[in-house]
């Protein structure tokens, strides 16, 4: 039989079509090959007509099958579509990136003269070097005016911040340092317009040592230079093409020199209005979440402290101070603190348990040796209460019977007493009076 | 005395020569095709071990992709059987999620029937032991399996006979048949 028409027999077999003889022939078939056995205990199992899911399965078999033959088909149309959005999406970054650029650099160059505003005292510092005018620098920006295209705006900016300036001396970092760094350590817009100034005319030349400085390059290092407030030691940049991305930019502030404008670093001695120093008071920046620590000589060195900054110094038993870090070498003296933490007193209540007059071995062991003697001299039972004085040296005199049961009674339970277990005096040497229960029996 | 004779026609040359096409070609849509002549059975096969029908046609899928890997790593000699243990464990692989059962290992291609085919010569002999082992078998067996390959009845036919219920003949016949190949095994080894 054809295996084709296994399912066929196997439908008509459980649908009872088949006559006696077939289905004999299945069920002998079935008996020696347990996969068709298998196969028809599923189908009888399963309810209803398995038609339609046999032929979904069929469907998806061909499928399974086809898809492989139409995906050799289109590949290389494909890999051909591929390459072409690749080309063109690399033309299209490259060219927005470019507009990005300019567009970044007119924005830097708006924010340096602004912040130039801001901050005006950029030279002050004691920085020995050549000065130069700013005037030469609006010369050179002016001379560069008409090829410059880039930051227009920021040039008319400029201009006036320069001239604002004017006064002003510059300093020149170390040894190459070309007038173009002078200017723009200074005058931060200035570099902006000379760099454009060395892009468009190259007759006018300035030198990063060997190197040439683009024009972006220093754009960024400036904006990093103010942003960060840090100065830059190093004098070399590198002309490596146009800087695209901020990573790359930063990596370029760590290569330029510019003298420290407004930070410096403070430190100062820490002492107590006596002069002697204190150790361990801590001086903050005001408005920054660190601090440091004074010595053992009370001297501190804080980094990087803006001018004008408020330094805030604490010291425990001292009233604090807020002193303005406006030199680099300070001297903070604390006022004690004169409220005083309150005494503490520690009490604990004497045990007076303890203290009073007891039996020597303790209350168990005298009630026990009460209950065990005390038999009744006269048939009565019941509680005899006898009260007595124990002096400090542990004597007992004055027996009271304090309730009586009987006179006999009365008799035993003070010679019970009196010639019993030996007492302890009061602690605080005063004789006490003791009460006691006799339970006779 | 056909009924130890293997009834399934062996197709298993062809099965062999597609084999050996997919092999060398790669091309999924030969092995597509053979598997497409097995599909209803294995089918059939998933929807007895999972019990459900759109499991079954996942289970049938995915063994599908098992073979298309296999196919190529193992010497396969009867591919029906071997496609047979194949589902199988794809299936029983996936009731193991609750508890474990074991696994046929494919490398160890089952039999279906075992049966030695008695030689001429020996057929009178084999025919007296075969009588002597029926005569073992317990009566409900023996009515059974003298109905079915004797009288070549089916099991609603010797159910009817009978009055055994339809399950019961299936298990007369199966156990009674089991036990006749052990007796004759006994006797002729």
């Amino acid at each position: 039989m054809d295996r084709a028409d296994d399912i066929t027999q196997i439908r008509k077999y459980l649908n009872g079509e088949l006559n006696a003889r077939a289905m004999h022939e299945l069920e002998r078939r079935a008996l020696d090959d347990p996969f068709l056995a298998d196969a028809i205990e599923g189908f009888e199992n399963a309810s209803g007509d398995q038609g339609t899911n046999l032929a979904d399965l069929t469907d998806r078999l061909n499928q399974r099958t086809e898809k492989k033959v139409r995906k050799i088909i289109p590949w290389i149309p494909l890999s051909a579509a591929a390459s072409i959005l690749i080309v063109l999406g690399a033309g299209i970054w490259f060219f927005t990136n470019r507009s990005d650029k300019a567009e970044l650099k007119r924005a830097v160059a708006q924010d340096v003269v602004v912040k130039k505003k801001e901050a005006p005292t950029a030279s002050n510092s004691d920085i020995a070097a050549d000065t130069l005018k700013v005037e030469k620098a609006k010369v050179m920006a002016q001379a560069s005016e008409p090829k410059a295209k880039v930051a227009r705006g920021a040039k008319i900016n400029l201009k006036a911040t320069v001239q604002a300036d004017e006064k002003e001396e510059l300093k020149e970092s170390p040894p190459a340092l070309s007038e173009v760094a002078v200017a723009k350590a200074s005058a931060p817009a200035a570099v902006d317009q000379s760099a454009n100034a060395d892009k468009a005319d190259k007759a006018y030349e300035y030198k990063y040592l060997s190197s040439k400085k683009d024009s972006l390059g220093a754009n960024d290092m400036l904006v990093s230079d103010i942003s960060k407030k840090k100065s830059i030691n190093a004098t070399t940049v590198k002309h490596k093409g146009l800087p695209s991305t901020p990573t790359l930019l930063q990596s370029r502030v760590d290569g330029v020199s510019v003298t420290p404008d407004d930070n410096h670093t403070v430190t100062g001695t820490v002492t107590g209005n006596d002069g002697l120093p204190l150790t361990g008071a801590t001086v903050k920046v005001q408005g920054r979440n660190f601090g440091v620590v004074t010595d053992a000589n009370g001297k501190f060195t804080l980094q990087d402290v803006p001018k004008g900054q408020t330094l805030s110094v604490n010291y425990i038993g001292f009233s604090g101070k807020k002193v303005k870090a406006d030199q680099d070498s300070m001297r903070i003296s604390l006022d004690p603190n004169n409220t005083s933490l309150a005494e503490v007193v520690v009490t604990k209540e004497a045990e007076n348990t303890v203290q009073n007059a007891h039996p020597r071995d303790g209350w168990k062991s005298y009630n026990d040796y009460l209950d065990k003697n005390a038999q009744s001299p006269d048939g009565k039972t019941g509680k005899e209460k006898v009260s007595f004085i124990v002096a400090p040296d542990g004597s007992l005199s004055q027996f009271k019977v304090v309730k009586s049961l009987s006179d006999d009674a009365d008799k035993k339970a003070v010679s019970l007493i009196s010639t019993g277990p030996a007492w302890v005096g009061n602690a605080d040497g005063k004789a006490k009076e003791v009460t006691v229960t006799v339970k006779f029996h | 005395m056909s009924f130890f004779s293997k009834p399934v026609k062996t197709n298993d040359t062809d099965d062999e020569v597609q084999l050996n096409n997919y092999r060398k070609s790669g091309d999924v849509a030969v092995l597509g095709k053979l598997f497409e002549q097995y599909v209803s059975l294995i089918y059939g096969v998933c929807l007895k071990y999972l019990k459900d029908e759109e499991d079954a046609k996942d289970a049938v899928m995915g063994i599908f992709e098992e073979l298309i890997i296999k196919v190529k790593q193992h010497e396969i000699k009867q591919f029906r059987s071997w496609v047979y243990v194949l589902s199988r464990n794809h299936c029983l692989m996936k009731l193991r999620a609750g508890k474990r059962v074991e696994e046929i290992s494919l490398d160890e291609v089952m039999e279906f029937t075992p049966f030695a085919h008695p030689e001429e010569s020996n057929r009178e002999e084999a025919m007296k032991a075969l009588e002597r082992c029926m005569e073992k078998l317990n009566p409900a067996q023996k009515q059974s399996i003298d109905l079915f390959y004797l009288k070549e009845k089916c099991y609603k036919e010797i159910a009817d006979i009978t009055g055994f219920t339809l399950n019961d003949v299936k298990s007369y016949i199966q156990n009674g048949k089991r036990n006749l190949k052990i007796c004759l095994e006994r006797s002729s080894g």
